[in-house]
């Protein structure tokens, strides 16, 4: 390679990596944040709230959980739908889970009753500490 | 394929015709030997697009509202990846971009260049200097600091001069009487929206008339004039724009943009506090705002003993002073701008309009005069070894010389009474006299206070005749925390009645309510109901403590009570203090001590871990990082702390417990301390950025500069 070609490759190079450098920092900085440290657990409140079917709703790291106690076991299943993402809300008068955006439906247990959903909703880990039920996160 | 693809676009494109215009323009001669100066145009325009990249990159984290403005910037300085560089190389942009068109004004200037045929080109360039002044304006406001805040309600204030429609202009510009909140949403739009189009549109006008007429050749204008742009390039000499000149603006933008870089990481803007009523001292404004800022302040009542004559007008006008300043600041505003139908004389080089140069010279140096006492009123400068008082106005006042005795030390801090040992000492802290002598001041003792805030003596109703237990109580836990006698013993702790019912006494009348001995008096809890007594308001410590030392206590050890450990009414808190000075199951036999030193041990292990991230966070808020969240986060570890420690009086029978609350709370401080380092690494780590920018422009500007020394002269 001649001189003046080396010169050329150079100048045409160096502001080519200006621009790759200023890109490169453009997509760090659209890179999305890092989430909140997520909660090991977090306390509903006494078992005893969920007598005669009751059902709390909690917020849990970010995702809307229904706590409820079906034949003597307390479950908490995750409220968002299986389908398309939608949060279900519970029917007192329907006795199930209903998901607004297509008509979903979910038994106590998140067993799917009425499609689209295939799937059931997916169960949250939870303890009995002391009387009160306490949701727990693995994954912290 | 890829012949076909350029093939198939060239079809479609007209790329060939805009290539070869391209090469057209590279080759357009311009007049030999240009100065560097040259140069000012394009590096301004090239800010010009870093602030429109920054800018949008700004824009999807910002949001243009008065509770969430400044946490949105905050967010962008501390959280978002790179984010402080964006937001800094915005702000210092604009400073850039000033700097750079006040040399390309100086240019211009210098050259005549605005001279016939280019008066178009100067009116648009004039009117793009005011659109960037109007962008430095409205930008300022937007983060709602206290700096841009106070700054744009001085800037908007101005309006008020204006009479008759003044208040109206300030509503309209605020959107409310004053900057508010509504401010911010005008503002953004005329930042991001309004000024940002009108800008391209003279943008694009004063390219096109720099295009269309050519860069001013060093030719008289009757010369230009006579024998047209090229006849009078050639009578200079001429060469064209590529390559030198391509060149030396690729060889200036490089540097630019490395310097732009160090500036934004190493002398960052700071964000300081978010917008309040309260005006922060020494506010002003941003440094090219500065000598019409001084210029102002010559414009008050002060003036009509130098020209009475202005009162007349005042009085029969309306023309205050304010507004006569903003007159004096337009009309010079407007001088400049028609300065090419002012000066129309034939010829551009500086040695043959001496009026012009001495006049322009003369404004230059008023300028820079106005704008250095500006930055410098109100402050100390030391000059000479001498210290001058600057005045609001600049008009210096020399500082007598500081007394040749030992400067007086800080008065010591009495504990519990931060800030009133000046006070009782009867000097003004450290600006004070001396004390005699010239020696430190004695650590001083605060008189103690002789009542309570309801006016009663200290003890209320009790303190005066129980001396002894007041002593006592003074300074414990429950003083501090304000529970009173009567907060455990009962009895009523209000001023009496006055007149009192007939056969009460104040002491009656104190003890009423209370638990009464068969002999009369009060009586006193006794040993065994102590620990319910205090249980009254401490039932968590309460129900771990009963059992383990008064239900079961342990085989040949006696029972034990709160007072104990913790003493009648000195109510000592928990610490190694209290439990060293009672021996507390310090006996190696004793089945509770190994229960006990584990607990401690926990204790001060988190104890240890709370200190360590305390200091660490520290230096991450002298950094400027807002550590509102941390600090919650560590003052929530605190409280798990607080929790977990009445298990203590469990002792083996809570030890399971105990350990997993303070290994909860330790794993909590572990996360704090692990966002905090991870923050503080990523603050040290940005002069690998400067680093890497200075590398690449290093390089670039070796090889630009090889192939300007190797150009013909």
């Amino acid at each position: 390679m001649t001189r003046r070609a080396f010169e050329h490759l150079a100048l045409l190079l160096t502001p080519l990596a200006w621009t790759g450098g200023v890109l490169a920092g453009v997509l760090k900085f659209m890179s999305p944040l890092e989430p909140g440290r997520r909660k090991a657990k977090l306390v509903v409140g006494p078992v005893e709230r969920l007598a005669g079917g009751r059902v709390e709703s909690v917020v849990f790291n970010g995702r809307l959980i229904h706590v409820l106690e079906e034949k003597g076991e307390v479950v908490a299943v995750d409220a968002m739908c299986t389908h398309l993402e939608c949060t279900v809300s519970w029917k007192a008068g329907e006795g199930c889970f209903v998901c607004p955006c297509h008509g979903g439906r979910f038994d106590r247990q998140g067993k799917v009753v009425a499609k689209p959903p295939v799937e059931p909703l997916r169960r949250q880990k939870l303890a009995i500490d002391g009387g009160q039920v306490v949701l727990l996160d693995e994954g912290v | 394929m890829p012949v076909r693809l350029s093939r198939w676009l060239v079809e479609r494109a007209p790329l060939a015709g805009l290539l070869e215009r391209l090469r057209a323009q590279a080759g357009r001669p311009v007049p030999r030997r240009l100065s560097w100066l040259y140069t000012a145009g394009t590096l301004a325009a090239f800010f010009f697009g870093l602030q429109f990249v920054t800018g949008c990159l700004l824009l999807t984290v910002y949001v243009p509202d008065e509770k969430l403005a400044y946490s949105s910037v905050q967010a962008l300085e501390h959280k978002v990846p790179l984010g402080f560089l964006v937001r800094q190389m915005h702000a210092w942009g604009s400073s850039f971009i000033v700097l750079v068109l006040g040399f390309h004004v100086l240019k211009v200037l210098w050259y005549g260049a605005y001279k016939r045929p280019r008066e178009l080109t100067w009116f648009a360039g004039c009117i793009l200097l005011a659109l960037t002044l109007a962008f430095c304006l409205s930008g300022y406001l937007l983060p709602w600091n206290q700096l841009g805040y106070w700054a744009t309600r001085v800037s908007v204030a101005t309006l008020d001069a204006v009479p008759g429609i003044g208040q109206d202009l300030k509503a309209l510009a605020c959107g409310a009487p004053e900057v508010s909140g509504r401010t911010i949403g005008r503002f953004f739009a005329l930042h991001v929206m309004i000024l940002p189009w009108l800008l391209a549109a003279f943008a694009v006008l004063h390219v096109a008339l720099v295009l269309v007429h050519g860069i001013t050749p060093k030719a008289s204008v009757a010369e230009e004039q006579e024998l047209g742009y090229r006849g009078a390039l050639d009578l200079k000499g001429s060469e064209p724009f590529f390559p030198r000149q391509v060149y030396r603006e690729l060889l200036v933008l490089n540097l630019g943009f490395a310097l732009l870089v160090t500036a934004a990481v190493y002398f960052p803007w700071e964000l300081g506090e978010p917008a309040s009523p309260q005006t922060p001292q020494g506010i002003k404004p941003e440094w090219y705002f500065l000598p019409v800022y001084q210029f102002l302040k010559y414009f008050d009542e002060s003036l009509y003993a130098y020209f009475p004559f202005l009162q007349h007008f005042e009085e029969g006008l309306g023309l205050s002073t304010e507004l006569l300043g903003i007159c004096c600041v337009n009309l010079v505003a407007l001088l400049a701008f028609l300065l090419p139908v002012l000066d129309r004389g034939k010829h551009r080089r500086m040695s043959r309009r001496p009026i012009f140069g001495t006049l322009a010279l003369l404004v230059l140096l008023g300028v820079t005069l106005l704008g250095v006492l500006g930055y410098l009123s109100g402050r100390r400068v030391t000059a000479f070894g001498r210290t001058w008082e600057l005045s609001f106005k600049g008009y210096p006042t020399l500082l007598p010389e500081p007394p040749l005795s030992p400067v007086p030390e800080e008065p010591r801090r009495v504990p519990g009474g931060e800030g009133l040992a000046s006070a009782a000492s009867g000097s003004s802290g450290a600006d004070g006299p001396p004390a005699a002598g010239g020696g430190p001041p004695l650590a001083v003792t605060l008189p103690a206070a002789s009542h309570r805030a309801d006016g009663l003596p200290l003890g209320g109703t009790c303190g005066p005749c129980h001396e002894e237990q007041l002593a006592e109580w003074q300074g414990s836990v429950h003083d501090r925390n304000q529970v009173q006698c009567a907060g455990c013993h009962g009895g009523i702790d209000t001023a009496p009645p006055e007149p009192l019912p007939e056969g009460l006494t104040p002491e009656v009348y104190a003890h009423l309510g209370i638990k009464q001995k068969r002999s009369g008096g009060a009586a006193r809890p006794a040993k065994k109901e102590l620990t319910g007594f205090c249980g009254r308001c401490h039932e968590g410590v309460r129900s771990v403590f009963a059992p383990e030392h008064q239900e079961s206590p342990p085989e040949g050890r006696p029972s034990a009570t709160c007072v104990s450990c913790h003493s009648n009414h000195t109510v000592k808190e928990a610490g190694d203090e209290t439990y060293d000075g009672r021996n507390a199951y310090t006996e190696a036999s004793d089945p509770r001590h190994a229960p006990f030193a584990a607990a401690r041990a926990a204790f001060r292990e988190v104890e240890v871990g709370l200190a360590r991230v305390r200091g660490r966070l520290g230096a991450l808020r002298e950094a400027g990082y807002p550590a509102e969240a941390l600090e919650k986060e560590i003052e929530q570890a605190e409280r798990g702390l607080k929790d977990a420690r009445p298990l203590v009086h469990g002792l083996g029978r809570e030890t399971e417990r105990l350990a997993a609350r303070t290994a909860e709370v330790r794993a909590e401080l572990e996360l704090v301390r692990g966002d905090i380092d991870r923050e503080l690494a990523r603050r040290d780590e940005r002069w690998k950025l400067v680093a890497g920018v200075w590398a690449v422009a290093a390089a670039l500007s070796a090889l630009i500069a090889a192939k300007l020394r190797a150009m013909p002269a």
